[in-house]
């Protein structure tokens, strides 16, 4: 069991090229712009989408449940007939 | 071996002494290549940030053993993996290998991987185990008790 434990494990090796990949990469300066930029369009689409979705809201109670007309169907002219 | 420089002859040194651990260790936590490639780069990250100055090579090996382990745990700690990933309880047959017995070691609980690793790979003693890990002698035996039970139940009767 130890012997197959210990082959398997030995088994997890980095090929060169990764190797020299990963080297490279923990030398390479990061940069940092990317994180702050993508915070700020993030946190200004997040605003947009709050703004759009919760400004149009109908205030229901105070209508009894009945949407407010905002249409205006130029009604003003209309008879009413007497029957 | 990899040479870039003679600026970074100290660290690269280091690397080459210690990139195969890290990675193997990585490797066992993160079970796929690309997250365990960037697993062993952070930890090498930690290490020039931190710069720590070594009494000797097992003092340096213990560092990365125990860096490399802390790192990988703290990514499972996210929110974001502890909702995405799967359960460790789940058998995962994994693509990169064809071993079965790795394979068997890599679904193992994380918390018995590490005690496993470091006895039956490293040659550690269960008192240098617990010593490296700041865990009683006691818990380290259990875990690997624990991890070994599991282990045979999965590969079958096999010789200790």
């Amino acid at each position: 069991m130890k012997e197959k434990i210990y082959n398997s494990l030995n088994s997890i090796i980095p090929s060169e090229t990764q190797k020299e990949n990963m080297f490279k990469n923990i030398l390479k300066p990061k940069k940092k712009n990317g994180g702050y930029i993508y915070k700020t369009c993030m946190m200004f689409s997040c605003f947009i989408m709050a703004f759009v979705l919760f400004s149009d809201k109908i205030d229901v109670e105070n209508n009894n449940g009945v949407m407010p007309r905002t249409v205006n169907y130029n009604c003003e002219d209309v008879e009413e007939i007497d029957e | 071996m990899i040479s870039l420089g003679c600026a970074n002859s100290e660290f690269e040194s280091i690397y080459n002494r210690n990139v195969e651990m890290v990675y193997r260790i990585c490797y066992m936590y993160m079970k796929n290549k690309d997250d365990a490639e960037d697993m062993v780069q952070n930890t090498f990250i930690k290490y020039l940030k931190y710069n720590p100055t070594f009494e000797n090579l097992e003092h340096e090996k213990a560092w990365f053993i125990v860096t490399s382990t802390n790192n990988c745990k703290n990514h499972f700690k996210t929110w974001w993996h502890k909702n995405t990933y799967l359960d460790n309880e789940f058998e995962v047959s994994f693509k990169d290998t064809k071993d079965e017995t790795l394979n068997y070691v890599l679904n193992l609980p994380n918390k018995y991987k590490q005690v496993i690793y470091m006895y039956y790979y490293e040659g550690y003693s269960t008192i240098e185990i617990a010593r490296l890990l700041n865990i009683k002698e006691t818990t380290i035996r259990t875990q690997l008790l624990k991890g070994r039970q599991l282990l045979k139940e999965k590969i079958g009767s096999l010789e200790e």
